[in-house]
């Protein structure tokens, strides 16, 4: 496996560091400390099977669970000069393997030298979504968590490498096209991946309160028994107005030599109104896997089954450094694996989560979080 | 006569509630080389959309106090959204590392120092503090 720290990425964060500690007194106005968190809890009607996000190993049942959505990151950033800094991120929440729960989760440089143009080199986020960035940052959210059947399709979550974006205004338009290059990691059914040549094409127009977004990335996998070429597209629009907020997203799941276990598809449509401190939402997701029939059948499984989510939830902006949510959802698997259960016991793969040879029907889950910011 | 008390009293009270809330004006230094800017314009370097003004290579935008009448005016009116709003958006950017929010001041004068002490700075004052070491810019 490649180095998990390498040396921009520890530059960085000694840069980071070196500022911090050496000159706080002299740079206090280009240094910024700061930082998020999530206190969750997760409950739902069924002991069969675990619910829980991403690629996580397990989650909540009839007993709550407090580790879904729970997390807790903090953020330094130098501003060197007027166009260069530095952000380095931590971020501690339950991922797929137990031992990977606290990580840099990001540590890059980002340099404008031209008005609208702006060049990162280091560890950041694969921008794949709407809500790539901050989709770990509840406070920063509408929903209480982002739909799995779009963001749980997604195996490169970040990337190690760099990206150059450019922004311009035509009038009351704005484009924003960013490409991306770089190496990463894929985590599949607890196994990681390493995965070579990422590339990112993103274009954004954003003109008054509607924003778009067309996006694809593609990577190949090397592993042992697996050559692959994994691609990703995606799709977005939101709009927010005054009190009124909505947002989509469609996405496809491609892999050129393992279509059938990996192909899906996903959308989501969500829809909230603000009345003061609160508001109100409700989304329907769904994911659908794709099958090709020059394909064998696949012997592995489907890593993502159907699913759809109806949800509907509400936040409440109770304090100014921290908003309350709850949320409702009513998951349907149609007796596949659907995309976010894991069943406890033995594995047909030992040792490794329980979530591709197993059939779930419809399970209610209640989620309640407190999201901060300081 | 007593009617003319209640009078008094009611006309007191709408002159109290007109003092409370605050007209602001947006400011630059007096040796800025910005001159006007329209709400867009500031709302823009406000909420992180934009680095610049017209006139100027950078903007360093200055908030005031947390909770504060002029802070809740100025983003009612500049900008049509509520402080839950505005934090909301800045945990979006800034933990995406795509910019910081505006440093926040604790009065109408320590804006001013600042302003005088940075001609790329831009803030927001009560309109009766305005004096020559600040130039308005907009007024909503």
């Amino acid at each position: 496996m490649k180095s998990k720290f390498p040396l921009v990425t520890a530059a960085v964060v000694a840069l980071c560091g070196g500022a911090a500690s050496n000159a706080w007194a002299g740079v206090e106005d280009h240094v910024t400390f700061s930082g998020f968190g999530t206190l969750g809890g997760v409950v739902t009607n069924s002991d069969d099977v675990d619910f829980r996000r991403d690629q996580q190993p397990d989650g909540a049942n009839k007993t709550i669970d407090t580790g879904v959505d729970t997390d807790l990151g903090v953020q330094l950033n130098v501003q060197a000069t007027s166009w260069l800094s530095a952000t380095v991120q931590g971020l501690a929440l339950k991922r797929y393997e137990h031992d990977k729960n606290m990580e840099i989760e990001w540590a890059f440089l980002k340099a404008t030298p031209l008005p609208g143009l702006s060049v990162r080199a280091g560890r950041m986020a694969m921008s794949t979504f709407l809500v790539s960035d901050s989709r770990n940052v509840g406070y920063a959210n509408t929903w209480l968590r982002a739909p799995n059947e779009v963001y749980g399709l997604a195996l490169l979550p970040r990337i190690e490498g760099g990206d150059v974006t450019y922004t311009k205004d035509f009038g009351k338009l704005r484009l924003t096209g960013s490409v991306t290059a770089g190496h990463s990691e894929a985590n599949v059914v607890g196994q990681t991946i390493a995965m070579h040549d990422v590339h990112g094409l993103n274009l954004q127009m954003q003109m008054g309160d509607v924003t778009a977004r067309i996006g694809r990335v593609t990577a190949d996998a090397d592993a042992p028994g697996i050559q692959d070429t994994y691609k990703f597209n995606s799709l977005g629009v939101s709009y927010d107005k005054d009190k009124v907020l909505a947002q989509a997203e469609y996405v496809q799941r491609r892999s050129d030599n393992f279509y059938n276990t990996v192909a899906a598809d996903g959308w989501y449509a969500m829809g909230g109104y603000r009345f003061g401190s609160l508001t109100p939402y409700a989304m329907v997701s769904r994911t659908t896997p794709q099958h090709s029939n020059s394909e064998a059948p696949s012997m592995i499984g489907t890593l993502s089954g159907k699913q759809a989510t109806l949800a509907a939830g509400m936040r409440w902006d109770a304090t100014s450094f921290a908003a309350i949510k709850i949320q409702y959802e009513r998951v349907d698997a149609d007796g596949t694996n659907g995309i976010s259960f894991e069943k406890p016991g033995p594995s047909i793969f030992p040792g490794l989560p329980n979530t591709m040879f197993i059939s779930v029907d419809t399970v209610n889950v209640f989620s309640a979080t407190v999201d901060f910011v300081f | 006569m007593k009617n003319i008390n209640r009078l008094a009293v009611a006309v007191a009270m709408l002159l109290t509630v007109g003092a409370a809330r605050a007209d602001i004006v947006v400011v630059v230094s007096a040796k800025s080389s910005v001159a006007k800017l329209t709400k867009d314009q500031v709302a823009d370097v406000f909420l992180g959309k934009s680095t610049s003004l017209p006139g100027a290579s950078q903007a360093v935008p200055l908030d005031q106090a947390a909770g504060s009448k002029v802070r809740d005016e100025f983003y009612t009116k500049v900008t049509g959204q509520t402080q839950a709003q505005v934090k909301t958006l800045w945990a979006k950017l800034s933990f995406s590392g795509k910019g910081t929010p505006p440093k926040a001041l604790g009065s109408d004068d320590e804006v001013k120092q600042q302003l005088a002490a940075n001609p790329n700075a831009i803030g927001y004052v009560d309109k009766s503090k305005l004096d020559a070491s600040v130039k308005a810019v907009f007024e909503p």
